[in-house]
């Protein structure tokens, strides 16, 4: 296991730097916001080109539906203020409840794709936590 | 075997659905699809299984939905995905999208 923090991702596109997820086959990403009636919509990313290539020219491809749509219950759950954890990549809409198995990938990144007017808020702290199997 | 293989990933280009790849995934677990929708609206790209081994003459059937990707979007989806919750990839399979579009697949698996 070995975790990477990324630090805090703007609202409106911003982006974190690439993980390195090459020798993992899953991954946890933790994201913290604050302000109330606010939320930060997270996404991640993936590319296959390879990290001699640099971040932004790289192609990047959206690998999960909105982040804030996976919060446990109520239908107004993702607007609270706090912390949350989820497995990358993670989507009711796309993947299907419960597909917490899916792999992440080689390399990945989170966006924060809320947009720059209405209740979205800049992530402030983010990490992510990769794991592979043990024998 | 380094950890370093867990992932690995090919390019299969510009695919149409006469012309699509199939590849062998007998030796990875999991798989993920790229596709990059560069004309044509709403691509539908279709996954496809066959259970017969290499050599043999394939007999395709089709894994999950298709997933329509909008003109200009980069998606990426695990295979099978769309409400599978055990995510392990057939051992044979095909990618087969309605229109041209890029295609990369990145293969997992897990060692150890």
């Amino acid at each position: 296991m070995q975790t990477v923090r990324l630090g805090a991702i703007a609202k409106d596109g911003g982006v974190s730097k690439s993980v390195d997820l090459s020798s993992f086959t899953s991954a946890i990403l933790f994201i913290s916001s604050t302000g109330v009636g606010a939320k930060a919509q997270m996404q991640t990313e993936i590319s296959p080109d390879g990290f001699d290539v640099a971040d932004g020219s790289a192609t990047w491809f959206e690998y999960s539906g909105t982040i804030y749509k996976m919060m446990p219950s109520g239908s107004n759950a993702y607007y609270r203020s706090g912390e949350s954890a989820r497995p990358m990549p993670n989507s009711e809409d796309t993947y299907g409840v419960g597909n917490n198995s899916a792999p992440c990938g080689r390399r990945m990144r989170a966006k924060n794709s809320g947009s720059a007017v209405g209740a979205f808020v800049d992530a402030d702290d983010s990490y992510v936590e990769a794991h592979r199997r043990v024998a | 075997m380094p950890s370093k293989q867990r992932h690995s990933v090919i390019s299969l280009g510009a695919v149409t659905s006469a012309g699509s790849v199939e590849i062998d995934t007998s030796s990875f677990d999991y798989a993920i699809v790229m596709v990059d929708n560069t004309s044509g609206a709403g691509n539908a790209v279709a996954v496809e299984a066959s259970p017969t081994p290499f050599g043999t003459t394939p007999v395709w059937y089709s894994v999950g939905s298709s997933v329509t990707v909008s003109t200009g979007d980069k998606f990426a989806w695990p295979i099978p995905g769309y409400g599978y919750s055990i995510q392990y990839v057939p051992s044979r399979i095909r990618i087969k999208p309605a229109g041209n579009a890029n295609i990369w697949v990145e293969l997992v698996r897990e060692i150890g």
